[in-house]
This record gives C-alpha cells, structure tokens and sequence, in this order.
C-alpha cells in the first residue's frame, strides 16, 4: 500500500497547532500496550511491535505476522505488508448493514471520505505504528464522529488485540475459540438466565433462542472456559453484545478477551470483584477534586458511589442509549478502560448538574443515576458526549492509577476481611498457561476438568458451598492441610455454614478451589522451606554431638546427614520438589575435621567443644556451656543410652512441626540457641517432653543430655506436619 | 388502587431490600409495584438498582425505598452492605424453580448475617401465573415460612396477583414495629430514628437548591 507519510505529518502538524487534541491518554495506553506485549518500556528499550492480521471475516486478507522497529524510520513502514487492502475496506463500508435501527441515522453522518479512509486502513493495520507516528491525527479521527460503524469491527479488533503477546496467542484464542464453547462450566445455566435479559430492546437479541442470544451465550461460555477464574459474572452480558453487534462470536471472544486482560478490566468481575471498590474509590475522590460542589451534594444526602458499581460492571451498557454506547467503548479501546470509564462518569453526572442539584433526596438521586433519564440530557448525541468526557482529559492516567495506589495503601492498613485481593493475581496466568497447554492437544483445561463433570446439581453444590464459605468468611485453613486431596474437607470444615443447600443456579466458583491450591503450594513451600532450616539446626548440633560420640554416626546416617557444621547460608532455597529429597546427602561436603561416618569412635579431640559451639558462645554461657560438655561425655561413655536416645530423637523428629517456631531461632544459629540461656529455645523448653515409654531406662528420669532432649521439645510441640523424609522410619 | 406517588411527602421512610436467586423475577416484582408495568424482556439487575414508592398505610404516607440486588453470589459483597440499613427484607424465590426455594434458608442466613437485628422478613414465591411449570407447592413453603416465623405470599408480578399485598404486608409490619415508637416519642429509637421521617419535614418539590 502506498500511503502517503509526508502529507499525513502535515495533517498531524495542522492537527497539533490547533492544540485541541490531548494524546496523552493514547500515549499512556499505548506504552502500555508495549509494557504489556514486550515487557519492555517502550521509552528506555527499542521494542518490537507484532502486526497482525485479526481478520477473519474478510476472506480478501492473508494472515501476516511482521516485526517491526518501532524506531525505525517511514520507509520501513512502505515495506508492510497489506493485510488489509483499500478495496476490502471499501467494499466492508459499501456492504455495512447496521443490526441497530437507532445507529441508521449515525450511520449517515459517518460517511468516510478516502483520505480518512487510508488513514483507519493503516490504523486498522497497524495500529501501534500508526498511533505512535500521527497520533493527534488518530485521536481527532475517534474523537470527531468516532469510528464510521462499518469500520468498527476491524478497528476495535485491531485495537484491542494489538497487545497481543504472540501471535499464536491470537490465532489459537480464535481455534479454540469453539472448543472454550463447547465446555461444560458450572456458569451454562446463570449464562442461559441473562441471554434474554441483555440488550432487550435491541431486535437481534429479543428472539429467545434467536441467532443474537445463542452467539452471546456461545461467546460468554467459551469465556467462562477459557477464563476460569472469573467464569461468569453478570455485567459481561454487556460488554459482549456490543461487540457481536459489529463481529462474529470469534471475533467478540478475541477482543473479549483482550479487553478483560489488557484493559484491566478482569479485576472487576473476579469472584471477590476486588477491582470493584478500587473503581468506586477513584471515582469518588475524582468526584471530589474536579466536581466538588456535586460531591458535596452527593454527601450531604448521602449518596455514596456504589450506583457506579452498575456503570462499571457494564461499562454504562445498561442504561446508556446504543449509539452513545459505541463511543464510550470507541474511547475505551482507543485510550484505555478504566480512564474512559472515570471520565465518562464525571462527564455524564457534571452535565445533569442542575438537574441532581434541584433533588433533595438520596433515593431521587440514585434512582436518576441509576436510570436511562440519566442519558436524556444527550439527545443520543453522541458527539456531544465525547465532548464532554474530552472535557475531563485534564485528569491524567497518572494521577487515576496513583488513587488506585492510594485505595491499595489504604485498604492494606485494614484488616483482611475476606479473601485478600493480594492472592488473586497470582492467579491471573491461569488462562494463558491453560492456552498454551491446551493448543497443541485438547483444549479442556486442566483445573476445569479435574472437576466432576456430572450435569450441574451436586458438583454445582458442593462448589457453591465452598465458594460461598470461602467468600463469606477466610478459610481457617490449618497447617494440617498439606496436600490437594484434603482441601476438600478444610472447605467444608467451617462449622456448620456449609452444609446449607446453596445456589446451584448460580454455579460455583471453581476458581476460589484453583486459588486455595495456589496458596496451599505457596504455604507447603514456605513450610518445606522452613523445614529444611530446621534439618539444618538438627544437622548442627548431631554435628556437634558427633563429634564427642561417633557412635550417632547412627544418626546421621539415618538422616543422610554430613558430618561438618554448615552455614546457613548454603541452605538451599530450592524449588519445593526438591524439599521432599534429601538435601544434604553428598558425601563430599564431609566438613573441615574430615570425619567419616564409618569412623570408629575413636576421638582425639573428644573432649573438645566443637568450634561452632567455642565461637558462638559468650561468657555468660560458659556455664551452660560446661554442663553440656559434661554431658556430652557421660553420652559418650555410654553407647546404648546414646542409641537410646538417637531412638528417641528420631521419634522425636517425626513429630516435628514448624509452625511454633519462633522466627529468632531461625534467624539465629540454632547452635548458639543451644547454648544460651537467655535464646528463644529456653522460653518453650520443658522437660516432659521425653517419651514416657523411653524414660523407664533412664537412672533417675534424667536424661544425660537434657539439653538435647529439650532441644527437641522446640521442634516438636505440635504434631503435624511432615517430611516425607522424616517419616520414613 | 395505589397510593401517594409523590416521593417527597411522608410520614414514613422504610427501606426494604429484594434478596433471592438470579432470575427469580425480584426486578420484575419491583417493577411491577413502582411503575406497574411489566415486561418479559427486563434486563439482569447489575449491582443494585433501586426504586421508590410512597403507599398509604392507615392514613399516612409511608415511602418505600426499594433496593433490588443482583441475584449472582459474587455480587454479595456489594449488596451485603445494604442489608443493615433496611428495615424489612423480602427473600423471592420462583415457584418453577425448585433450587430457587432450596436457597432461600441460604438467603435467611444473609439476613441472619448482615441485616440489623428484628429487622422484618417475608417470603415470596413469584412467578404463580405460571400454574404448569409450578413445583414448589404452596403448602411446602408455607410449611417453611411458619416453621421460620415469617409470613409467605405467592406472588405473579406478570398478572400483578398479591405484588401490592407483599410490599404493603412488609411495610405493615415495619410500621407495627417501628410506628408505635416513632408517634409516641416523635421517633422511633435508636438506628430507626434518621429513618423514620415526621410529618414535619415534608418539603415540596419546588425548593430549588438541594442544601437547606
């Protein structure tokens, strides 16, 4: 295609001197959209742009996916290919035939010219390229008569999906596209309810069962498959119709998906909705700095944001007329979701000003702003409205993701009250790795699968329960709960709650279970982690017994572990499969005194402290440090009651549990806890802690090495969880 | 047939709340008492939606504050803050949906959760028009609501059958238990009070500015 560059940076020349356009919402989203596809700061790293061709209505076009430098210069931009061509285009506009009666009027005023024809053919193309080249060019274009409706498909497609990862990422979204839909979700019924109570009044989705409500529901259940996380929730209705009004379903799941992942718009609709409040915090304190005196109206009858919880949820679908719609979603795929969103607000409650004014009660208020009378004042003129929401583009990205910030920092110093938003992104690439899992082979994912299939009502339940629980209260998960197989009985182990027949309409949340699996993994990690630390501690101070008493090469043995003292620091923070095998095996780590553990008991240096313990020592231990000795000795002297008490030590070790460990001791070297009355280990020693059973052999119930048994004590006051390892006597 | 519809001359203020399954007809219900219409086609409650209306209860004007909330769990964390400010709470369920019905003691227990305590509850089982669908019978629920102290309608808001008894039947007994207090002592006690509104603060619709 040859598109003219050098007139275009005249137009945006012309464009800029007007000093009418602001790009910095284009700007913003674009370097987002770099940031998001690249990883990369487009301003400090030279970034690839991906262009694709999203077209899969036109048969005229041809898949092509190039690199190309963004920095580089125009004539880098002849050499793209044309997925699109001027004839396609064209010949898209000719045929348009809008599905929406009210747009036929907006229809005519949206006649293109040629030029600006070229200039959405290269949007629709390449739009990161194009953006960043003419962007007041491209603003004014959306701004002015928004996107000519027969266009729409091509460019919010190419919009929206230009975040895109890969490629792949896009093209497999589109194959799997039918086989997302073909799923069973626990959403299918709660999907069916809301087909015929979305856009009722729009004709190609009143006929029940008609093509409009079988495509809607095809694209939101494909969605809840592909998505498992969120599923469905009731708003997205709305964000999807709009969509098939202008594409196919395959398309719609596309740019659904790139709309909830790059728009930051999944946050809203997740089980705990924690993106939600976020939305109505921003908006209130927006409210408050630039609408002051409505904000002051609003709180002296009391009127808080949460009617804007309806806005959000269905980006003003609801109430909002279709024509004016379209606009508001032109702007929200041009400049970004949640800016769109705040500055439509504002726009549309500062223009019923007086009108709000002159009502004296909440209920007046809410009921208008909840109500399609809100959108009266516009006359459908959606020209009017963009005007409006342009008039709020003083209020910066920045300064809307710093209230985010601010409600973030704010929210944190409160007590968690239900499930704390911090666990939910971690959880965001669920969808992603289930993609790239399922392109080459089945497109069932796992985690969806992995749940009884059985047509809706038990499963439905039992998942509801648990989701209602979880939702309802935090899970009073113990540190019992080590693997999948018994998150089950801690979902349903809160009281009696749970046992209450619930919503199977509205199906569960299979994703509150994918979660508390992410969690428990963390948690097991962090406890194999800590476990490690504590063979550790264990190995130091066999280390240091070991060498008075060769004969616990027994139980080193048994505990594969080496005979030098280590230092913390080569404790390795490995992955938590590598917790389960044992981590000190290799027998060429044998420490500096060079002991083997076939070495008969013979010790030269058997009555001298071991160096970890002569360095760690202060002088107010010496004392204690002397008894030890002295024990130690008696221990050695006695070969069977040291075996004994290896015995012991191992039963003891089964029982180990590290949750009542204190964090000191971790931090400090277990060796100087050993030895210092005043360590944390002191605080929880008690003697009774000897097995009864072993105790009866014991010349006056005494153990030679108290401090060793009591030692023990501080790893074993709860019997829970365990090493594999550990178990295995 | 209905009352007062001006919104801004009562005696009384009473919020109520509609809480049940998604689909079971709440907004339809609603619609159905304020505007007295209905529609097959009315959209999926997002969030809250609300409406209000002004009845005539024993010579007085009683405005009705009506939150309609979305029926989906999730949406529970939202709607779950309005439960402490009504005064009466109607659980629907439909009478062609039989789990519906069985997730009403898991809507009674919301209640139990997060309204204000004493606060009035009522049961409604919509959709009654719809005779060969039907299979929750009305002894069963009724069963059901006695059993829980709570008094039961079966409702059609398509052929309009009990909708303007049900809210009436909520706002009775709000009155009942509120009105005593509130005409003895100029107001009702304690959480009430800022809802009860006297007679004294009517104002007409005609004062312009919204600060008095």
């Amino acid at each position: 295609m040859a598109m003219d560059w050098e007139s275009l940076f005249e137009a945006e020349t012309d464009v800029i001197q007007t000093g009418m356009v602001d790009t910095r919402f284009l700007a913003a989203r674009l370097n987002q959209l770099y940031v998001h596809s690249t990883g990369f700061d487009h301003k400090t790293e030279k970034s690839n742009i991906t262009v694709q061709d999203q077209d899969a209505d036109d048969n005229n076009t041809d898949d092509a996916d190039t690199t190309i430098n963004l920095d580089s210069a125009a004539a880098e931009i002849a050499l793209t290919p044309d997925p699109i061509s001027m004839d396609s285009l064209r010949k898209q506009l000719d045929n348009y035939q809008c599905p929406i009666p009210l747009l036929e009027d907006y229809l005519d005023s949206s006649r293109v010219s040629d030029r600006s024809l070229r200039l959405w053919l290269l949007l629709i193309n390449n739009f990161p390229l194009t953006a960043s080249k003419i962007p007041h060019t491209i603003v004014r274009l959306v701004h002015r008569g928004g996107v000519p409706p027969a266009l729409r498909a091509l460019v919010w497609r190419s919009i929206a999906c230009s975040g895109t990862d890969h490629y792949d990422d896009l093209s497999s979204l589109q194959s799997l596209y039918d086989s997302f839909a073909a799923e069973w979700t626990p959403y299918v019924d709660i999907i069916a309810r809301d087909l015929h109570r979305t856009f009722p009044d729009v004709p190609i989705f009143q006929e029940r069962g008609g093509e409009g409500q079988m495509k809607l529901g095809k694209v939101l259940r494909a969605y809840s498959a592909y998505d498992i996380e969120i599923g469905y929730c009731q708003g997205l209705t709305f964000l999807v119709a709009p969509l098939l009004l202008h594409m196919t379903d395959n398309a719609a799941f596309c740019v659904l998906v790139k709309l909830m992942e790059n728009y930051d718009l999944r946050s809203m609709f997740t089980p705990d909705m924690h993106g939600l409040p976020v939305r109505l915090y921003q908006l209130d304190s927006l409210l408050k700095q630039y609408l002051p005196k409505v904000a002051a109206h609003f709180e002296h009858l009391k009127v808080t944001t949460l009617y804007a919880s309806q806005w959000f949820l269905s980006l003003f679908a609801t109430t909002c007329p279709l024509s004016m719609l379209v606009r508001i979603i032109d702007l929200i795929i041009l400049e970004g979701a949640t800016e769109t969103l705040m500055r439509t607000a504002l726009a549309v409650i500062n223009r019923n000003a007086p009108l709000l004014f002159d009502m004296e009660y909440d209920d007046e208020v809410l009921a208008f702003l909840l109500s399609k009378n809100l959108w009266d004042i516009y006359g459908f003129n959606g020209d009017l409205l963009v005007e409006d929401v342009l008039s709020f583009n003083h209020i910066s990205p920045q300064t809307i993701a710093m209230l985010a910030s601010d409600y973030r920092k704010s929210s944190s110093n409160k007590p968690p009250s239900k499930i704390s938003s911090s666990s939910v992104p971690s959880l965001t690439p669920i969808g992603n790795s289930m993609l790239s899992n399922a392109t080459s082979t089945t497109a069932t994912p796992a985690s969806v699968s992995s749940l009884p299939h059985l047509p809706t009502r038990e499963s439905a339940d039992w998942v509801v329960n648990r989701s209602y629980t979880s939702s309802v209260r935090s899970f009073d998960t113990s540190s019992s709960i080590v693997s999948n197989s018994t998150i089950a009985t801690s979902c349903t182990g809160n009281a009696g709650q749970t046992q209450i027949p619930l919503l199977s309409s509205q199906p569960c949340d299979i994703t509150d279970l994918e979660r508390e699996i992410e969690r428990l993994k963390r948690e097991l990690e962090k406890e194999q982690n800590r476990r490690r630390m504590d063979r550790f501690s264990v190995m130091e101070f066999v280390n240091a017994v070991s060498h008075r008493d060769l004969n616990t090469a027994s139980l080193r043995q048994q505990f594969d572990i080496p005979v030098p003292s280590l230092s913390l620091e080569s404790t390795p923070a490995g992955s938590p499969t590598s917790a389960s095998s044992p981590t000190f095996t290799n027998e060429s780590t044998l420490g500096p005194i060079g002991l083997s553990e076939d070495q008969p008991s013979q010790n030269p240096h058997e009555n001298q402290i071991p160096n970890s313990l002569l360095t760690l020592k202060d002088e107010s231990q010496c004392s204690n440090c002397d008894s030890l000795r002295m024990e130690l000795v008696i221990c050695k002297t006695n070969d069977t009651l040291t075996r004994q008490i290896n015995e012991e030590l191992h039963h003891q070790l089964q029982s180990l549990t590290i949750l009542k460990i204190d964090t000191d001791i971790r931090s400090n070297s277990p060796t100087k806890n050993l030895s210092s009355k005043n360590s944390p280990m002191k605080r929880s020693t008690t003697p009774t802690v000897t097995p009864t059973t072993k105790s009866g052999n014991r010349s006056a119930g005494q153990s030679p090495i108290k401090g060793l048994a009591t030692g023990w004590n501080l790893w074993s006051t709860k019997n829970t969880v365990d090493d594999g390892k550990l178990n295995n006597a | 047939m209905y009352g007062s519809r001006s919104t801004n001359v009562y005696d009384y203020l009473f919020k109520l709340l509609l809480i049940g399954d998604s689909g079971v007809g709440k907004s339809c219900l609603l619609l159905r008492f304020a505007d007295d219409t209905y529609t097959e086609s009315y959209i999926s409650t997002i969030g809250v939606d609300f409406k209000i209306r002004t009845v005539e209860l024993e010579g007085k004007a009683a405005k009705l504050q009506i939150w309609d909330t979305a029926g989906q769990e999730r949406f529970r964390t939202i709607t779950s803050s309005y439960y402490r400010g009504a005064h009466g709470i109607i659980v629907v369920y439909d009478v062609t949906d039989q789990d519906s019905f069985n997730n009403v003691k898991h809507w009674f227990q919301e209640i139990d959760r997060y309204a204000s305590e004493g606060v009035n509850k009522l049961l409604v089982g919509n959709k009654n028009d719809m005779a060969d669908k039907k299979v929750v019978e009305y002894s069963v629920a009724k069963e059901f609501a006695d059993s829980m102290g709570i008094p039961f309608l079966e409702t059609s808001a398509k052929d309009s059958t009990n909708v303007e008894q049900a809210f009436l039947t909520m706002a009775r007994q709000i009155k009942e238990r509120l009105g005593g207090a509130a005409e003895k002592n100029g107001g009702a006690s304690g959480a009430q009070k800022a809802n009860v509104n006297l007679r004294g603060q009517n104002i007409s619709q005609s004062t312009g500015s919204g600060c008095c």
